[in-house]
């Protein structure tokens, strides 16, 4: 199969889980949509066309491998209500009625809120697309990659990449065996083993599942993917 | 188009950003804690800045192109759905009105504007006095509502939408009191929803996005990107032990039985290089100015854009995050500034203090630790941006590797960078 990787290095990243509360934690591994937007976003897709956020994300198979583990990091932000630019009377919709708060403790005053970050990390995700001879290819995405339509990020605005996210092109039997190719790691590497995150059968033991499929038109994530962690070493050439 | 920014500046002795349990926030990177400021807070104080090249005093010259926002993006595309021009004019001036002002257009205004003729009166009619700032997403809200409520006058007055049709006064009358108290526009949500839509637009969410509600087609996307500064080298900090003397008792040792230290405590102190990171999507920044859609930028009116620009770089090179002012009076100004315009992937070049640079001649070795990362960077992908390089000390390492003949001063990259906005 044809494999485009990507590269995520960065000082911070965040791959961000369900935020309950004020809390938004990180998972260990980037979700499918979180793939999907990044994609999205250098195609220079817009909020508004959801079927070709859909679409895209249909057809994406990835895996994930981890580079370099770096630390959680817990951010402390406030955020003060009482300033005019958070007046919720300005918090118009598309829908003609404003989106206010409810009432109660924390609709005012001065919010809290913790958000997690990835600091120092560094993965590579090896991609192929379902379907690959519709548009977008697999090489319409790597040229969006290296001349995006917006400034990429990894998860969140702030987490700006230290290197460029296209990492190069391979054909491999399978994403694991792509992951496994001496060619596509960093520089700096250590001996591994690696950890990796692919797609797996719901019968398989290891494999867990995960809501990270989104539904672009309702803005939620629904349903179930199954997911398993494992590991692969660098291939020696033969 | 992108333009990037690189800084370097020094803060020693300040508390710039502060965790919940009041020490200064911190990265771990490269094997080593840095200290950090976060995005928000470099935003926070970029934003509200009040002095010179302030965001908010910008004057920006009448004849620019968003006081005719409402003519060009709701009224023209209207007429070229093919919705006839008289009613466009009417609906556009209406909304216009909701908007600008809060209230409803004036049944005179609305029936010159049904029958002006000359380009004058349309444009006297539409433009507004002061610049307007709506976004694509506004616009589309916009341009969606005045399209229904002109569908619905459509069956009632036909007469508009025929070829020859020629209404009477009363029909124009008629016509033009259905529209401006159309319910479509007068409904309470609607009035509070399309008010919001005026308070919340404007050069901050222009800038640096709006994220109020869960509608995502309404939300305004930053142009601006800001990473979290950080040191370019290990975190340096003190524990400042402070106490606050109580003069009257201190005066009066024998009454008060004390010394006079009336509260004691410590806080924490840093001092670091500190390495900022800033990318400008310049199409995005059009489109957000001038409510165009994203992939009409280039074809918009760049003059607020680029004097946007221009102020912002001065901002990014003088103003600190500022906190404890009285007591630590954080001000400092970049030593080192690069701005980079160009198409390809913008990527900060945070790794090139990955290795934590030493801590003597800080200034310096970070300045050496950048030009080795670019020529490693620029070896492995090429470069095609456009580069400027303002800084002080030992610069020729970094000037060779960013392929650059000299330094420039922060105006002039400034300068430069309102060129590249308005030339793209």
């Amino acid at each position: 199969m044809d494999v485009l990787f990507l590269r995520f290095d960065a000082p911070m990243m965040s791959f961000g889980g369900p935020i309950i509360d004020n809390r938004g934690v990180i998972q260990a591994y980037p979700a499918l949509s979180m793939i999907t937007g990044l994609l999205g976003n250098a195609l220079g897709v817009d909020h508004s066309e959801h079927e070709r956020l859909q679409d895209l994300q249909e057809r994406i198979r990835h895996a994930v491998r981890r580079d370099r583990e770096g630390k959680r990091l817990q951010d402390y932000q406030t955020v003060d209500f009482s300033k005019p630019y958070m007046d919720d009377a300005r918090a118009w919709t598309t829908d003609g009625r404003l989106e206010q708060r409810k009432g109660g403790s924390a609709s005012s005053g001065t919010h809290i809120r913790e958000r997690d970050y990835l600091a120092g990390a560094c993965y590579t995700i090896a991609l192929t697309l379902d379907r690959p001879s519709e548009s977008p290819t697999l090489d319409d995405l790597a040229d969006a990659l290296r001349a995006p339509a917006r400034p990429l990020f990894i998860g969140r605005k702030p987490c700006l990449p230290a290197e460029p996210l296209y990492a190069g092109r391979t054909t491999a039997e399978d994403l694991t065996a792509a992951l496994s190719d001496p060619e596509f790691f960093p520089n700096e590497r250590d001996d591994g083993p690696y950890a990796i995150w692919m797609e797996a059968d719901r019968d398989d033991p290891q494999a867990r599942p995960y809501t990270d499929r989104r539904d672009w038109q309702n803005q939620v994530h629904t349903g179930q993917r199954w997911v398993k962690e494992d590991h692969v070493e660098i291939a020696t050439s033969a | 188009m992108f333009l990037q920014f690189h800084t370097l500046t020094s803060y020693p002795g300040t508390l710039l950003n502060r965790d919940d349990a009041g020490f200064a926030k911190r990265l771990p990177f490269g094997g080593s804690t840095r200290i950090r400021v976060s995005s928000q807070c470099l935003k926070y104080h970029w934003r509200n800045f009040d002095g010179e090249n302030a965001l908010y005093r910008m004057d920006v010259p009448k004849s620019l192109r968003s006081r005719e926002t409402f003519r060009r993006r709701i009224a023209q595309p209207l007429i070229d759905d093919g919705y006839p021009e008289p009613l466009v004019y009417a609906v556009t001036l209406s909304l216009k009105e909701r908007v600008v002002s809060g209230g409803t257009a004036n049944k005179s205004d609305v029936k010159k504007a049904i029958q002006a003729e000359e380009p004058k009166e349309i444009s006297e009619a539409l433009d507004t006095n002061q610049v307007t700032i709506l976004g694509a997403p506004e616009m589309n809200y916009l341009h969606d509502l005045a399209a229904d409520v002109l569908d619905s006058v459509e069956d009632e007055f036909s007469v508009f939408w025929e070829d020859n049709g020629e209404p009477d006064s009363d029909a124009v009358g008629d016509a033009a009191d259905a529209i401006r108290k159309s319910d479509l526009l007068k409904a309470k949500d609607v009035k509070k929803n399309l008010k919001g839509l005026s308070l919340a637009s404007g050069l901050d969410a222009a800038l640096f996005g709006r994220m109020a509600t869960s509608d995502v087609l309404a939300r305004g996307d930053a142009a601006i990107h800001v990473a979290h500064a950080f040191t370019t080298h290990k975190g340096e900090a003190e524990s400042d032990y402070f106490s606050a003397v109580d003069e009257l008792r201190r005066d009066e040792p024998e009454e008060s039985g004390e010394m006079g230290a009336g509260h004691i405590n410590s806080q924490e102190l840093t001092s670091g290089l500190f390495y900022s990171y800033v990318v400008i999507d310049v199409s995005l920044l059009v489109s957000n100015l001038e409510g165009c859609p994203r992939e009409e930028w280039t074809e918009a009116d760049h003059t607020l854009a680029s004097s946007v620009v221009e102020r912002f770089v001065h901002l990014m090179a003088t103003v600190s995050p500022g906190a404890k002012l009285g007591s630590t009076a954080p001000y400092s100004y970049a030593q080192c500034m690069i701005g980079e315009a160009g198409t390809a992937q913008p990527r900060t070049l945070a790794n090139a203090f990955q290795t934590a640079v030493p801590r003597n001649d800080v200034l310096n070795s970070s300045m050496a630790s950048l030009a080795e990362h670019i020529e490693g960077m620029n070896g492995m992908y090429g470069s095609t941006n456009d580069v400027r390089l303002a800084a002080m000390g030992e610069t020729d390492a970094l000037a060779d590797a960013l392929g650059v003949e000299d330094t420039v001063s922060v105006p002039e990259i400034a300068e430069w960078s309102a060129g590249v906005v308005r030339g793209a």
